[in-house]
């Protein structure tokens, strides 16, 4: 029994080695070419790998921090930029699935099985189209070039889906914890503040991951709704400076990759113990 | 008379997710559908007109509609399989009680996620090329020769499943292990007491708690591949010719290279209604529509 | 309760069906979001108001004017005089415009010291410029379609046209005088910005494709030694001869072209170069040719039978296969000679295009323009003095001193004649450091005689998606034949240009 235990763990540590290098690698591959004085993508042969450390040069950088563009912009008012919009859309986007999740899962909402169905088939709708008729609503309503625009823009997606994670989650906690609660003299909606939110932080703290990094990674929709210099997001800013014409400037890509990369990884390092105990249900229900 | 004002303060939990979703989906589709039945492109800007089903016919008669749509099936059960097997394995392999280390190697397994994905396909882009790419280069260390990934047809699938997995499976490990966790570790001790082998264990508990699961995420994951575009777009465009192209692709290309607005629109509605005969039919067949509503 | 459920589910789902419509019927039957639309004034079709506004407008100035019209066309020089442009033109008003500035980053520092300049020369125009907007003609349309499009954009001639077909432009033939515009920048740019008789566009350069080659592997001693000519003079034979040369005397590859990657760009060139062209005289596309089919089977052979041309690369490993010394040819253009100078130092050369043996043809890159454009009223909503003010600064970011800007900050080639012909002399003197980049610029410009109008109708968008769709298709492994390739091709084009309404009756 204990040797085949051994043979078990070995068995997975490889398995999770092997994946962990697969998962690293292309990173690895960002970090090296960031570092090169070359604009072209480190992949001659294999060697090239393990660069010579006198081969390394941070001129990448040096370029992407410390040089303004059009107007005293830069790297910083990109950062700051984008990360309004990432916590403007975190703080939207679990608000609003918070509410309607626990209320599609405590409250008598007649007619909240047909409204879920439908809206949940509404998102298999491709919305790389749509960007057209959802530019003409936003420059109607004078949205266009502003954080509330794309902050809503970017929330739709992750409310609707957080609503469903919240139902779901909360239908696994059991009603007593509120009705005890409301006994002692809660409000409705304080049982649902004081006791159903911090139980429910971990899928809150998913969604929260979700809603931040489609806010911060997007391109698509910040290239419609942003056309003026000081509201750049860092995707934006990334285009503008590794491809120019018909070249790439590779190492700047990677620079401007790896920089942008950072606040991602502390935020997936902070909330990573919550991923672990996002659902709950499955095992209550069965 | 209270019951009915109750009910209206519920509905006002919900009203902001429903307002959004009037704005922000309803309204573009519905625009959307209804420039699918005009002539509405770059040259017809300001005035179109009303042209009925003829867009539906020229498209759903042509040859590009039924082979996009079978790489759209390939692309999407190509994809998830392999996606939702590596997810689960190695869910498996971090749930063992006994596994030192889970949290650096979660944290190493969630580093794809982490990073923008069309940061990472740019990269991988270039790690594919046939001559001068980090994987033929590495698999020629093991007497592999090199493999023309973007335009031979097969290969050029395999490129793009595998690239897909690279981005998708740290959702699917971080899903699926939080569903193992959640299983009561009571069950298995009980089990573990009662002489069942870890084989039985896994057949009597584990496969029976996670059907939903398995279920819910791998529907979500199939209406989400299916509609996934970053991934061919940037690696292959649909290229070969239209060997990878898949119906989103195909609609975007159709609007922003060729200015037919009117075409992409009919090309989302298909794809749309494709997508939801089927996703309702699997959500009938596996009971998670009980579950989510 | 279950009744009153499901009532209360039908009073939703009405309520909901209701503001749907509501919002439907609102955007439908809501008026153009441009309060003030000018039609232009060579249409007949002015409003009552709007023609009375014009008519005084055209009273007041004839009067005060003696030597310059105050109504349109006007000339070139007439935009460049502020004092015109402020007092007569404006009368004294102060108008502002919006401006998207597509400008990369190198070129940008140019602009800026453009834009201040004009910001200085015309106070009665108040420019607001948005910054870094890169060439994104998809944006232009939305921004247009919501009646929000800038009042001034730049954008490559051939997107322009599109977008000048589609009523998206401003028709400059009918503001400033044709003249005069075929008078100040160089024939094959206006050409570009022409669609039928109208200028829709100012251009601020010109940009084609050459060959760079590394003097180390190819040079003028080598051929003259071989066949008696120097580089720029070579025919295709004699490059492949040389070619082989290359190979064997110093392992690397002699060309770098990805045409597996190909949009048909650069490959345009080589079409041309076997004798094809890409539409008729009519606009019908003429791709099912011998000259395709030729053109691609040269390719083919090159790159997988005689392996002189590197297979598999994309442009940047072209690139970097150039710059590390792997490869002895790239053909690109002038955009990238700031890598290839660092890169290469005096080794780097330039030269056109060779003569295609099999024809006798040069093979001729598109000479391709970008340039200023004015949205038309109905896309931005501007007023008549919006427009004129627009006119003046679209002249000035185009004339002289601004191209030379383009070309000393970034080293874009000059579409404007006065500063076409300064730059030619800098060369013919001498005058560049260090000094090797004469010659290469002589060498890039040499390349202008050779080229082929870029073709700008609109028609010519189906172009690279219907060519890269086939071409790709043939250059994998011959999955298709290259007569295949031609046919589908063809009728790709026809397809799409039926789609789109855009097929000319024959």
């Amino acid at each position: 029994m204990k040797i085949w235990d051994a043979i078990r763990l070995g068995i997975s540590y490889a398995i999770l080695a092997i994946a962990a290098i697969i998962a690293v690698f292309p990173i690895y591959y960002i970090v090296i070419t960031s570092l090169s004085d070359v604009p072209t993508i480190a992949s001659i042969s294999v060697n090239s790998l393990i660069p010579k450390p006198e081969s390394l040069t941070l001129s990448a950088y040096k370029g992407i921090l410390f040089s303004t563009f059009f107007q005293g912009t830069g790297f910083f008012v990109w950062l700051r930029n984008s990360l309004i919009l990432a916590a403007g859309t975190v703080a939207i986007s679990v608000a609003l699935a918070f509410l309607s999740g626990v209320a599609l899962s405590r409250l008598n909402v007649p007619g909240k099985r047909a409204l879920m169905v439908t809206v949940y088939v509404l998102t298999f709708f491709p919305m790389t189209v749509t960007v057209l008729p959802l530019y003409l609503m936003f420059a109607s309503l004078h949205l266009i070039n502003t954080y509330y625009g794309l902050i809503l823009a970017y929330s739709s997606g992750t409310s609707v889906y957080g609503a469903y994670l919240v139902k779901l989650f909360v239908d696994s906690i059991p009603k007593e914890y509120e009705e005890a609660a409301m006994i002692d003299g809660l409000s409705r909606f304080g049982a649902f503040t004081r006791i159903l939110l911090p139980l429910s932080k971990p899928v809150l703290a998913f969604i929260g991951l979700l809603a931040f990094m489609g806010a911060y990674t997007d391109y698509a929709l910040a290239n419609v709704f942003i056309t003026s210099g000081d509201m750049w997001t860092l995707t934006l800013g990334m285009w503008y400076l590794s491809f120019t014409n018909r070249s790439t400037l590779y190492n700047v890509f990677a620079a401007f990759a790896v920089l942008m990369g950072i606040p991602i990884m502390a935020v997936f390092l902070a909330f990573q113990r919550y991923l672990t105990r996002m659902y709950t249900m499955s095992g209550m229900k069965g | 008379m209270a019951s009915v004002k109750t009910t209206f303060f519920n509905y006002l939990y919900i009203l902001p997710v429903v307002v959004i979703v009037i704005f922000l989906y309803l309204y573009p589709i519905v625009y959307t559908i209804y420039i699918s039945f005009t002539n509405f492109n770059l040259y017809h800007f300001f005035e179109y007109q009303w042209v009925g089903l003829s867009n539906y016919i020229t498209i759903l008669t042509s040859k590009t509609f039924a082979q996009v749509l079978l790489n759209t099936a390939i692309w999407t059960v190509g994809s998830l399989i392999p996606m939702m097997a590596v997810g689960f394995l190695l869910a498996l392999i971090l749930n063992q009680k006994d596994l030192r280390g889970r949290g650096v190697f979660l944290t190493l397994l969630l580093v794809p996620w982490a990073f923008p994905a069309f940061i990472s396909l740019i990269v991988w882009q270039g790690m594919w090329n046939w001559k001068y790419g980090i994987v033929n280069k590495i698999l020629s260390l093991f007497g592999v020769s090199p493999i023309d990934w973007f335009n031979i047809v097969p290969m050029a699938w395999v490129m793009l499943i595998l690239t897909n997995l690279w981005l998708s499976f740290p959702y699917y490990t971080s899903v699926f292990l939080s569903a193992l966790q959640s299983i009561p570790e009571e069950l298995y001790s009980v089990a573990e007491i009662d002489g069942a082998s870890r084989l039985a264990r896994f057949r009597y508990i584990t496969l029976p708690l996670m059907k939903r699961t398995i279920a819910f995420v791998g529907i979500g994951g199939f209406t989400f591949t299916w509609n996934n575009f970053y991934p061919i777009y940037i690696l292959t465009a649909g290229g070969p010719g239209n060997a990878t192209n898949i119906l989103v692709v195909y609609a975007y290309q159709a609007a922003f290279w060729n200015s037919l607005y009117n075409y992409a629109a009919v090309y989302s509605v298909i794809d749309a209604a494709i997508l939801i005969v089927m996703a309702v039919i699997m959500l009938k067949f596996s009971g998670v529509l009980e579950t989510i509503t | 309760m279950k009744g009153l459920s499901r009532t209360v589910s039908i009073a939703i789902a009405v309520v909901v069906v209701i503001i749907i419509a509501a919002v439907v019927a609102y955007y439908a039957t809501r008026p153009p979001a441009t309060p003030t639309v000018v039609a232009p004034p060579s249409s007949s079709s002015t409003t009552a108001t709007q023609s009375s506004t014009m008519t005084t407008l055209t009273t007041q100035t004839t009067t005060t004017t003696q030597t310059t019209s105050a109504t349109p066309p006007f000339s070139l020089s007439s935009l460049l005089n502020p004092n015109f442009v402020c007092n007569q033109l404006l009368g004294g008003k102060t108008v502002t415009i919006t401006v998207w500035d597509t400008y990369g980053p190198t070129e940008d520092q140019a602009f800026n010291a453009t834009l201040a300049a004009f910001q200085k020369a015309y106070p009665c125009i108040n420019v607001q410029v948005t910054f870094g907007v890169s060439i994104a003609t998809s944006n232009f349309v939305s921004a247009a379609k919501a009646g929000q499009a800038p009042n001034v954009y730049r954008d490559t001639s051939d997107d322009a046209g599109k977008l000048f077909a589609g009523g998206l432009l401003l028709n400059l033939s009918n503001y400033i005088n044709p003249a005069d515009i075929e008078a100040s920048y160089i024939p094959i740019a206006v050409e570009n910005f022409k669609l039928g008789d109208s200028i829709y566009g100012l251009p601020d350069n010109v940009n084609y494709i050459v060959m760079f080659y590394n003097k180390k592997y190819l040079n003028d001693t080598l051929t003259q030694k071989l066949f008696g000519v120097n580089v720029d003079q070579l025919n295709t034979d004699q490059l492949l001869q040389v070619c082989d040369l290359i190979n064997s005397t110093y392992k690397v590859w002699c060309i770098a072209y990805g045409a597996g990657q190909e949009w048909g760009y650069r490959f345009a060139a080589w079409f041309a170069g076997f004798g094809g062209q890409i539409f008729d005289s009519k606009g019908m596309p003429q791709l099912n040719s011998s000259a395709m089919v030729e053109a691609m089977k040269f390719w083919y052979d090159v790159t997988y039978n005689k392996k002189l041309n590197a297979p598999g690369v994309t442009p940047s490993i072209e690139q970097q296969l150039f710059t590390q010394g792997l490869a002895a040819i790239i053909f690109d253009g002038p955009w990238d000679l700031k890598i290839y100078e660092k890169a290469l130092g005096p080794n780097l050369g330039a030269a056109p295009l060779p003569v295609v043996s099999a024809t006798g043809k040069r093979a001729a890159p598109f000479i391709g323009s970008t340039g200023w454009v004015i949205a038309s009223p109905q896309a931005s909503g501007a007023s008549q003095e919006q427009i004129y003010a627009s006119l003046a600064f679209i002249a000035y970011v185009t004339s002289k001193d601004a191209e030379m800007n383009l070309w000393n900050y970034a080293g874009d080639i000059p579409a404007q004649k006065d500063a076409y012909n300064a730059v030619m002399a800098q060369l013919t003197s001498g005058a560049l450091q260090p000094a090797y980049m004469n010659d290469v610029y002589k060498g890039i410009l040499e390349q202008a005689q050779y080229g082929q109008k870029f073709p700008n109708i609109p028609q010519m968008g189906f172009y690279w998606p219907c060519f890269h769709q086939y071409f790709t298709l043939y250059f994998a492994n011959k999955t298709i034949t290259a007569t295949q390739a031609a046919q589908e091709m063809q009728s790709c084009m026809i397809t799409n240009m039926q789609q789109a309404g855009l097929l000319p009756s024959s």
